[in-house]
């Protein structure tokens, strides 16, 4: 990339090499469990990964954001089921600072360690887009919360130890009654099931019910009110991360449609001689290559510390767009053979599409990109 | 010019539809790995098999246009069975039209009534849209033919009782020496193993090896090196197989997009149901938009073909278009839903991997959009490399 800094091009060809000879082998066959394998996790957590923080404060390897972009493109070309470990360990250090010291110190040694994996919960059965609209409530009770609410289609939900999770301190409040809580899914009154995916299986994204559970008020993340705000801020990196996982996903689909059409003959020639083949390849190249500088851009902004919700939200809807047809019109290029169950191709497909959804719909991205472009009186309404 | 169907075509559309909704809608079929020969059987005594078959073999007088009708409904409830309804006329048409009286007497009432299965063994590891690569050879033994080879992937090939399968009877040239066989699938010799799929489980296919595999010469589908015009991949039933799976993709894309449509009727977001914000009102017009014309083109083609006209260029354009249409429409449809969409709960995980095999079917999209080219522009728009096979198209 033209503009990364030497720093980190060395760290993006530490992490390449690394993501190589750790996750090669077993990588087809780790895409089709309903968990990411411990020793996936470890291996992050030996290198440092699992603690991609942006405050020095609380971190032993504090990066800026487009190094951790990197970590997540590099990593999910060959392992893609640890983009939601590598995600909500970016998070958690995001909200670090929010954190009571006694929280701080229940979750990051643990988290950075791999030893606590940890999911982000707002999503409910009845509102996804429209995150305000939660119905879970947190009400105090002395030194505790009580929480009472159903979460859905949480990636990790299955597998983590705990959640960070959005709730209402006050339901009349709307935005700003939204609170962040840690809440160990241990607890009594946590109970869960898993949705069966069409891919990104390993993420087992689920459903997670909350019959009065009751939290330290020292687990609350910042002030009553303050949740929808941080949450959103976090947001605007974490999009860029599925757009940059979906687009490490993509280019190893890419290479090894590469490599098919090369070796592959039909009518006395490699498929690669014919334009309805190459062209294509070339076009998706060309898309993702606009794709992946998009969302460098947006983190260089947020490293410069100038607006990025804008280029953010491009990213978001573009990148895993651009990612799923990449890998489509790769698994219709190997035909046939990518039809069957373990090959590589349309596991490849069906992963990225996971990319599309989560972290925020395609139409509410292109709001905020209209928003910040039209300004809130021309744009469109909700 | 006119844009309707006849009033029999009519009656067979509600018949098929009438069926399909009470005999197919109310069950889990997608996720099976086989086809219910009960359901085949139920079907073959409404004559879903027997459409254009000659009455002495229990067969009906139809249009084109009503197997396409056929092909369309049942796919608006069941993909697979839509796609066995289809693999089951490429068999049973060819041998209608080429076959010995005792291949027909044999095997050709079984399939019209709905008591026996067909494959197309067809495909070989080595080569797919061209032909010219078939390894598996036909030998001629005294009253029969040895055949020994491997083709893969056979659909239905797991659960099948027949195959129409393409062998070369002089492997010294090209496509000119590839003939078509009946292959019953119980014979000694044969193997067959199971290919898992990413969908289209009821098709469920398998490689097959034939290890000198003995048919009787009655057997033989047509003259020697006459397998290629016969076959569905580029053959004269290369247009049926082009029209009939788009109509079955889009089928398959009309329940999708009707589903869609409830569904954002009911879901709120920001107050009010989603079908209220453009992005996805709009997102389902331009699908329905799109089916409405692919479908028209398949019809279109379809009645050409009644009318004895040739169709290859509109059915080409239907191989290549119908399935992304389809796949556009239900991609659309699962994202509406959101993450909701990309579960079990939903049927369209499930049908957009189901379509993506409709995508692959009739071929590469790269093929037929040379079969469109060389209609369209000639011969000089053809690769010199592939100029063989359009003498036949």
């Amino acid at each position: 990339m033209v503009f990364f800094t030497e720093e980190q091009k060395r760290f993006c060809q530490w992490v390449r090499a690394f993501a190589l000879k750790e996750f090669s082998e077993g990588a087809k066959e780790r895409a089709r469990l309903d968990y990411v394998t411990p020793g996936v996790i470890k291996k992050l957590a030996d290198t440092g990964l699992l603690e991609l923080g942006t405050t020095a404060k609380y971190t032993k390897k504090p990066m800026d954001y487009v190094t951790i972009g990197i970590a997540h493109e590099e990593i999910c070309k060959v392992e893609f089921p640890a983009m939601i470990v590598l995600l909500i360990q970016y998070l958690v250090y995001g909200l670090a600072e929010w954190m009571s010291d006694e929280l701080r110190e229940e979750v990051l040694p643990a988290t950075s360690a791999g030893k606590r994996l940890l999911c982000f919960a707002n999503t409910e059965p009845d509102c996804g887009s429209d995150a305000a609209a939660i119905k879970t409530t947190a009400v105090r009770d002395g030194d505790f919360y009580i929480i009472r609410g159903e979460k859905t289609s949480i990636s990790g939900g299955m597998q983590s130890d705990a959640v960070v999770m959005t709730a209402k301190t006050d339901p009349e409040a709307g935005v700003k009654g939204i609170t962040l809580f840690y809440v160990p899914l241990t607890a009594p009154g946590v109970s869960r099931s898993v949705f069966r995916d069409m891919g990104n299986i390993p993420a087992g994204r689920a459903s997670l019910i909350f019959d009065e559970v009751r939290v330290p008020a020292t687990f609350r993340i910042g002030e009553e009110g303050e949740g929808f705000s941080k949450v959103m801020r976090t947001f605007d990196v974490s999009r860029v991360l599925v757009g940059l996982a979906a687009l490490g996903l993509a280019e190893a689909s890419l290479a090894e449609a590469v490599e098919y059409v090369k070796t592959r003959t039909a009518f006395g020639s490699s498929l690669s001689r014919f334009e309805g083949v190459s062209f294509k390849l070339a076009e998706h190249a060309t898309r993702m290559e606009a794709a992946r500088l998009l969302c460098y851009k947006a983190l260089k902004l947020r490293d410069e510390g100038l607006p990025h919700s804008k280029e953010a939200a491009m990213a978001k809807w573009f990148a895993p767009s651009c990612a799923v047809e990449a890998t489509h019109d790769v698994l219709l290029i190997f035909g046939n053979r990518a039809y069957s169950e373990v090959h590589v191709a349309q596991q490849r497909w069906r992963d990225a599409i996971s990319c599309q959804i989560g972290d925020g719909t395609a139409e509410i991205m292109k709001l905020i990109v209209a928003r910040e472009m039209l300004g809130p009186k021309f744009s469109p309404t909700m | 010019m006119e844009f309707e169907f006849s009033k029999d075509e009519e009656l067979w559309q509600w018949a098929v539809k009438d069926f399909a909704e009470r005999e197919l809608g109310t069950q889990e079929l997608a996720t099976l790995d086989h086809i219910p020969r009960d359901i085949l059987k139920k079907m073959g005594d409404l004559g879903f098999f027997s459409l254009r078959v000659p009455e002495e073999y229990g067969g009906n007088p139809a249009t084109w246009v009503m197997i396409g009708m056929l092909a369309e409904e049942i796919a608006k409830t069941s993909i697979a069975i839509a796609h066995a309804i289809m693999v089951s006329y490429e068999v049973s048409l060819p041998l209608a039209t080429y076959g010995t009286d005792r291949a027909k007497d044999e095997w050709l009432s079984g399939l019209t009534k709905g008591n026996k299965l067909g494959c197309i063994a067809l495909t070989e590891a080595g080569g797919g849209s061209d032909v010219n690569e078939t390894r598996t050879i036909a030998i001629r033994d005294q009253d029969g033919y040895l055949i020994r080879g491997e083709k893969m992937p056979v659909s239905f090939g797991t659960q099948g009782d027949v195959g129409l399968l393409f062998a070369k009877t002089n492997p010294d040239i090209g496509i000119g020496g590839l003939t078509a066989l009946l292959v019953p699938l119980g014979l000694p010799g044969i193997r067959k193993s199971e290919i898992k799929t990413m969908g289209l489980f009821p098709s469920a296919p398998c490689s097959f090896t034939f290890d000198g595999v003995r048919v009787p010469a009655e057997y033989r589908i047509g003259k020697e090196g006459e397998g290629f015009p016969i076959h569905a991949g580029m053959g004269l039933f290369s247009d049926f197989n082009q029209i009939i799976s788009g109509l079955i993709a889009l089928g398959a894309a009309q329940t999708a997009m009707k589903l869609a449509v409830s569904y954002s009727k009911e879901r709120v977001a920001f107050g009010r149901p989603i079908v209220k914000f453009e992005a996805i009102s709009e997102k389902i017009a331009e699908n329905a938009t799109l089916i409405e014309a692919a479908r028209w083109l398949c019809y279109r083609a379809l009645a050409l073909k009644d009318r004895g006209g040739s169709n290859r260029k509109e059915a080409a354009m239907c191989g290549w278009w119908c399935p992304k249409v389809a796949y556009q429409a239900i991609k659309d449809s699962l994202l509406i839903h959101g993450h909701a969409g990309y579960c079990d709960d939903h049927p369209f995980q499930q049908m957009l991997r189901d379509i993506v095999a409709f995508e692959m079917i009739s071929g590469t999209e790269n093929i037929l959009k040379l079969i469109v080219s060389h209609k369209t522009i000639g011969l000089v728009a053809v690769p010199d490399s592939v100029s063989d096979h359009f003498g036949y198209c």
